[in-house]
Formats: C-alpha cells, sequence, structure tokens
C-alpha cells in the first residue's frame, strides 16, 4: 500500500526532472540559434551601417584611389565576375564528373578509396597552400602570370573537393531502386545515371556547388600568394589580364591609414554580398525547377 | 545518343550564362559617362608638403597642360610591382595616368622589392617599386633575359620625431635613445624620461605614434631597432591620424611621436622636432627636406625607387610616358602620400637618364650615410 504513492512520487520526481531536461535543451538549442543569428545580423548592421554612406553608383563606377572619398570597386567587382566565371567553367564540370565516376561507376577498391580518403582531406587543406601550388604550378610553371586564368584556376582547385564530396553526397542520397529499375527497362548504365540519378541529385549537388562558390568568391589569401595584391586600373577584357578581386580590395582599404577606407572597405563588402545573394538566388531558382521534375 | 542537347548541360550552361551574363550586364553598367560626383578629399590630407607654394598646388587632379604626351592616344599595358613603400606613390600616378590616358592599362601590385625586381627581371613587370637599390645579383638574373634597368629614384621615405613644446631636455636623441624609448624591451619597463637618460627629469613618458598598418611603422622600427616590426606594445596612443598624435604630444609635457616627414611643417605650432643624431657622424641634426638631401639626417631618411626596363622603351610608348608623368608630377603627389619629394633637378636628371637610357644603378655601391647629394649629383 506504502509503496504506491512512493513510487508515484518517485515517477512524479523523474518526469518533472526529464520535462526539464527537455525543456532544457530546447532553450540551450534557441540560445545557440539566438547567438547565430545575433552574430549574423551585428556582422550586417555594422558592415551595412559603415558602409551604405559610400555605397553609391559612384562607388561601382570608379576605380581604386589614394583618396578615399573618391575610390571605387569597379576593376574589383569585374576582377570577382570574371574570376567566379571562370572557376564556375573549371570547377562544375570537372567537380560534378569526378563525383559521378567515383558513385556511379568506380569499382570499390583500394585505388579508389585512396583517391576518396585524399579528396576528403583536400577539402581541408588550408587555402593558402592552394595558393603557393597556384603559385609554383600556374603562375610560374605554365607561365600565366598572375592573371584571371591562374586565379581561376587556382581557386578551382582549392574548391573541387568541396563540390566531389557534396555532389557524392547528393547521389548516393538517390535510392539504388532507381539505377536497377531504369537498368531493367533497358537502360545503359550510363543513361540510368543521366536520366534518372543525377536529375534527382541535382538539388543537393547545385547546394554543394553553391557553398563552393560563396567559399571561392571570399578567398583571398590564395590570390594574394599568386599576387593578385593589385591596385588595377581597367577592366579585364580578357583572361591573361591581370587582376584584382572584391575581397583583395576590400583588405588593401582596411590595411590603409585614413580613416575614409574604412567605410570604403565595408561597402566593399556590402558588394561582395550582393554579389555572392545573386549566386545563392540562382542556385535556389534551379533547385526548385529539379525539385518540381522529381516524378516520384 | 545525344549527349550535347540533354538537359543536363543545357543546365550547366545555363548556370555559366548566368554567370557570365551577370558579368556583361555589370559591364555595361560600368559606363565611363558616369561622372563622378565625390566630395574633394579633406584639406589635412592634401596639403602636407615641404614647400608651402607646391603644398597649395598639390591638388587630386594634377595640371594636365604640361603633360604633351596625353595628347596623343596611348595604349598597352603597364604592370608595377614591388615594394609595399613605394606602392601609394606609384598607385597615386598609376590612378592620375589612367584617367588621362584611359587606353593604357595600368595596374600596381605591392609583392615586396625583391619580388618586384624578380617580377620585372622575368618580363612579367614593366616597371619595378623598390624600396631599396637594386642587387648586384638582382641585375645578373635581369641580364640573363637581356632585360636592362633604368633607376629612377622617386622620393625620400623620412619620419620626424617630435616633443611637447614644454619639454626642454630632448633636444638631440641618439638612435640608442630612440630605441630605449620605442622598442620591445621597453614595453612595461622605460616609463619615465629620467630611464633614458639620467640626465633627463623625472617626467613620465607618453608615447604616440603610428599603427602597425602603416610604412612609417615599418620604417622606423628598421631604422631604430634594425628589425622591422619591432616595437613596444604599450604606447599611450597609436593612430593614423597624425593630428592626434601632435595634439597628444602637444598635450603632455612627457609626449613624444613620430610620424612622416613631409607633415611635420603642419604641425610645428603644436610640436617640436627632436634632433637625431647621426651614428656616423655623432652631429645632432634637425629634420628638415635640406638635411634629408645632403643625406645628413641619418638613419631616418632613405631615397626610394622605381626601375623601369630600358629595352622596353622604344617600342612601348606608354612606358616612357608613364615614366615622365612620374618625374612631372612627382613634387606634387610624392609629399601628398606622405613622402618627402626629391630636389626638382633630380626628376630633370631623372627624365635625362631615361631619354638617353642610362641603364645600371648609381645608388646599389653607395655606403649607408653618403650624403645623398652627392650620390643625385651622379645622376646628372
Amino acid at each position: 500500500m506504502t509503496s504506491i504513492p512512493f513510487r508515484g512520487r518517485k515517477a512524479s520526481r523523474n518526469r518533472q526532472f526529464r520535462k526539464a531536461t527537455s525543456g532544457g535543451f530546447v532553450a540551450l538549442g534557441i540560445m545557440a540559434t539566438a547567438f547565430g543569428v545575433f552574430a549574423v545580423g551585428l556582422l550586417l548592421y555594422s558592415v551595412a551601417n559603415d558602409g551604405i554612406g559610400v555605397f553609391d553608383w559612384d562607388f561601382l563606377t570608379s576605380f581604386p584611389s589614394r583618396i578615399p572619398e573618391e575610390a571605387g570597386i569597379k576593376s574589383a567587382l569585374m576582377g570577382t565576375l570574371w574570376v567566379m566565371g571562370f572557376t564556375t567553367l573549371f570547377a562544375v564540370p570537372v567537380g560534378i564528373g569526378a563525383a559521378i565516376y567515383l558513385e556511379e561507376f568506380a569499382g570499390k577498391n583500394l585505388f579508389t578509396k585512396i583517391i576518396e580518403s585524399n579528396i576528403n582531406n583536400l577539402a581541408g587543406v588550408p587555402s593558402v597552400v592552394y595558393g603557393l601550388l597556384g603559385l609554383a604550378f600556374f603562375v610560374y610553371w605554365a607561365n600565366l602570370g598572375p592573371s584571371i586564368i591562374a586565379g581561376s584556376l587556382t581557386l578551382a582547385l582549392l574548391i573541387l573537393p568541396i563540390i566531389i564530396v557534396a555532389a557524392r553526397e547528393g547521389l548516393r542520397a538517390v535510392p539504388p531502386s532507381i539505377r536497377e529499375a531504369a537498368i531493367a527497362l533497358g537502360a545503359t548504365k550510363w543513361q540510368s545515371v543521366r536520366f534518372q540519378v543525377l536529375p534527382v541529385a541535382m538539388p543537393s549537388v547545385l547546394t554543394g556547388v553553391i557553398l563552393a562558390l560563396a567559399r571561392a568568391i571570399g578567398e583571398t589569401a590564395p590570390l594574394i600568394a599568386i599576387g593578385a595584391f593589385t591596385s588595377v586600373f581597367f577592366i579585364p577584357t580578357s583572361p591573361t589580364d591581370a587582376f584584382t578581386v572584391i575581397p583583395i580590395q576590400v583588405y588593401s582599404w582596411i590595411t590603409r591609414p585614413l580613416p575614409g577606407y574604412q567605410e570604403d572597405a565595408a561597402a566593399g563588402m556590402i558588394v561582395l554580398l550582393i554579389v555572392l545573394l545573386s549566386m545563392s538566388s540562382i542556385a535556389v531558382a534551379l533547385r526548385h525547377v529539379f525539385a518540381r521534375r522529381r516524378m516520384w | 545518343m545525344k549527349i550535347t542537347g540533354t538537359k543536363l548541360f543545357s543546365i550547366l550552361g545555363l548556370f555559366a550564362a548566368l554567370l557570365m551574363a551577370t558579368l556583361l550586364v555589370s559591364c555595361g553598367g560600368s559606363d565611363p559617362t558616369a561622372t563622378p560626383t565625390r566630395t574633394p578629399a579633406s584639406p589635412t590630407f592634401t596639403t602636407p608638403a615641404m614647400e608651402p607654394t607646391q603644398a597649395m598646388e598639390a591638388t587630386s587632379t594634377p595640371d594636365s597642360a604640361n603633360t604633351e604626351s596625353s595628347m596623343e592616344s596611348l595604349s598597352g599595358t603597364i604592370a608595377i610591382a614591388g615594394s609595399s613603400t613605394v606602392f601609394p606613390i606609384s598607385e597615386a600616378m598609376a590612378e592620375e595616368f589612367s584617367k588621362q590616358n584611359s587606353g593604357v592599362r595600368v595596374n600596381v601590385a605591392s609583392t615586396g622589392t625583391g619580388a618586384g625586381f624578380r617580377a620585372i627581371c622575368a618580363g612579367e613587370a614593366q616597371v619595378s617599386n623598390a624600396s631599396r637599390p637594386v642587387k648586384q645579383s638582382e641585375l645578373d638574373t635581369c641580364a640573363e633575359n637581356d632585360i636592362e634597368l633604368i633607376e629612377i629614384p622617386v622620393a625620400f621615405d623620412a619620419l620626424s620625431v617630435v616633443v611637447s613644446p614644454n619639454n626642454d631636455w630632448a633636444e638631440c636623441l641618439s638612435v640608442e635613445d630612440l630605441a630605449t624609448i620605442f622598442g620591445p624591451d621597453s614595453h612595461g619597463v622605460v616609463t619615465n624620461w629620467n630611464q633614458v637618460n639620467p640626465d633627463f627629469p623625472d617626467v613620465g613618458l607618453r608615447l604616440y605614434g603610428p599603427t602597425t598598418a602603416s610604412g612609417t611603422f615599418d620604417y622606423f622600427t628598421e631604422a631604430i631597432m634594425g628589425e622591422g616590426g619591432a616595437h613596444r606594445g604599450d604606447m599611450d596612443l597609436a593612430t593614423e591620424d597624425d593630428p592626434l598624435i601632435a595634439q597628444g604630444v602637444n598635450g603632455t609635457r612627457g609626449g613624444i611621436g613620430y610620424f612622416g616627414l613631409a607633415y611635420l611643417a603642419q604641425y610645428s605650432s603644436l610640436v617640436n622636432a627632436v634632433s637625431v643624431e647621426n651614428p656616423q657622424t655623432g652631429e645632432c641634426v634637425q629634420p628638415s627636406s635640406e638635411a634629408v638631401e645632403s643625406g645628413t639626417y641619418q638613419p631616418l631618411a632613405r631615397p626610394i625607387f622605381i626601375y623601369v626596363r630600358a629595352d622596353l622603351l622604344d617600342e612601348n610608348p606608354e612606358v616612357e610616358a608613364f615614366v615622365e608623368f612620374y618625374m612631372e608630377e612627382a613634387t606634387a603627389l610624392v609629399p601628398e602620400v606622405g613622402y618627402v619629394a626629391l630636389p626638382q633637378e633630380a626628376y630633370d636628371w631623372n627624365l635625362g637618364r631615361l631619354a638617353s637610357r642610362t641603364t645600371g644603378s648609381v645608388f646599389k655601391d653607395v655606403a649607408p650615410g653618403t650624403p645623398l647629394n652627392t650620390v643625385l649629383d651622379r645622376l646628372q
């Protein structure tokens, strides 16, 4: 008789404890999220606050200047667009191709295992190491100089592992039954990959691509290593031209003594964010197109 | 199966095309007809100069009438690489030169003096920036590639040390004194003037200076401590705002600070310049443009250079036009970016050396501390 209320009290205390634990974890989760949102909000606010006064049409259409009020982002913005265009051109086809091969065609042997673990490790290599590789290989050995093409190839190498890893994850998430069904109906391996697997995997592949390009667009160190720490007073017209990119221009401004350059740097970051968001929205739009096409 | 027409490739192509389209749209947006309507630079920035009359003329847009070469429409590429110290001068020159010669594609890279010589000797750059004279080994590398350099001193990099007008003891400081005051070992230790020299009174040291971001900081630490970046961290105020350094030093009896010599004239009512003992002669020298030019103001003054490829000049008139522009605008633009301009004759001699394609280095074998006017005379 006495044991029932006792158990009840214990059970009730236990339940209260478990409820408190659950509530506490939710609170922690909310705090962690709020911290992240707050940090991003603070960043956006401080950048917008510092940069908005300088951010205007003149800023977009002026070359760098020794006078902070006259300095603009034109050559760096053009450089970023050129470099990102070529980086995309080099990295995306090769990256997705490598992922398709490794995931769909390659046999599971020691050789592919070594390649896989190397790619995973390469995704974590500091970017300046790629810069030194680019300097030795593209700038000097291939004699490309500190040109757009050398910068793009360096950045393409930098983001290839990220694209490959993300694209493989996407391909792996497609149920094997889809491939088997395609092959059972007489499709070749290529046809099953091309018409069944890849379209379904495309949204997550694109997520990987956009994350990789977002990393590339913000990179400063590897491009400084290949010699792109430059004030450019023209708009590049060919891939062999010298160039600078927005992060380098921002870095160059931040290191300058005159106070007006800090505002130029903030305005440069706004431009970089706008370019980045435009790229992301293209990817989001493409994701929706692919997601709608899925038949099952 | 026709691969080229398939959706995958069209999607990938679309993605690349969208990026390219963004590029093209922005290219179209960069219409040069959009006239900049920026406010001019603050007067505190445009006026520092050794000679007041030149300071008046040192506006942000040099007079285009004195550059005949801008009449011809030039084209081509001028890549400039090298010293971060010379970078602000060459960048200012490139900025103004580009405004007048929009057909010439100029870029200035801040890579360090050594890398600048590597680039010019490998044929990757037409002009190199250098904060020291070229070395024989670098000339040899150039010669292997059939590249010859014309040496062109463009400015003096000079600093002034200043104290409060109420400071009646620190009239002349030696390099050792300055190292005691600003050196890394003094961090938290040397806090009183009598620690610098027992003859000095019991007055607290208050330290003012530039931040680590500036070339002034780099050069001061190289010249005084013998090692770039070696500096105590407990400054009372480290700022890139030279007026604040001058005001800070002015407001405290024990204050001491340093900034570019080009700015000294502006603050002469607030601060007194300290003479620096020349380590070679033991003589106390007041900072002045004359002392800098005569080479007696050591070690806080040095000439800085550009080098240009002689073999390019005949076929690439834009390179010659750029160096000519550099020489013509130097008197106005050099002080504007915080350096001391050379005497006008030196720029004229440089033009003569350019015209006669006189290659090789005059400064290469000059011992440190040699009066610079005798070296400059050799440019004739």
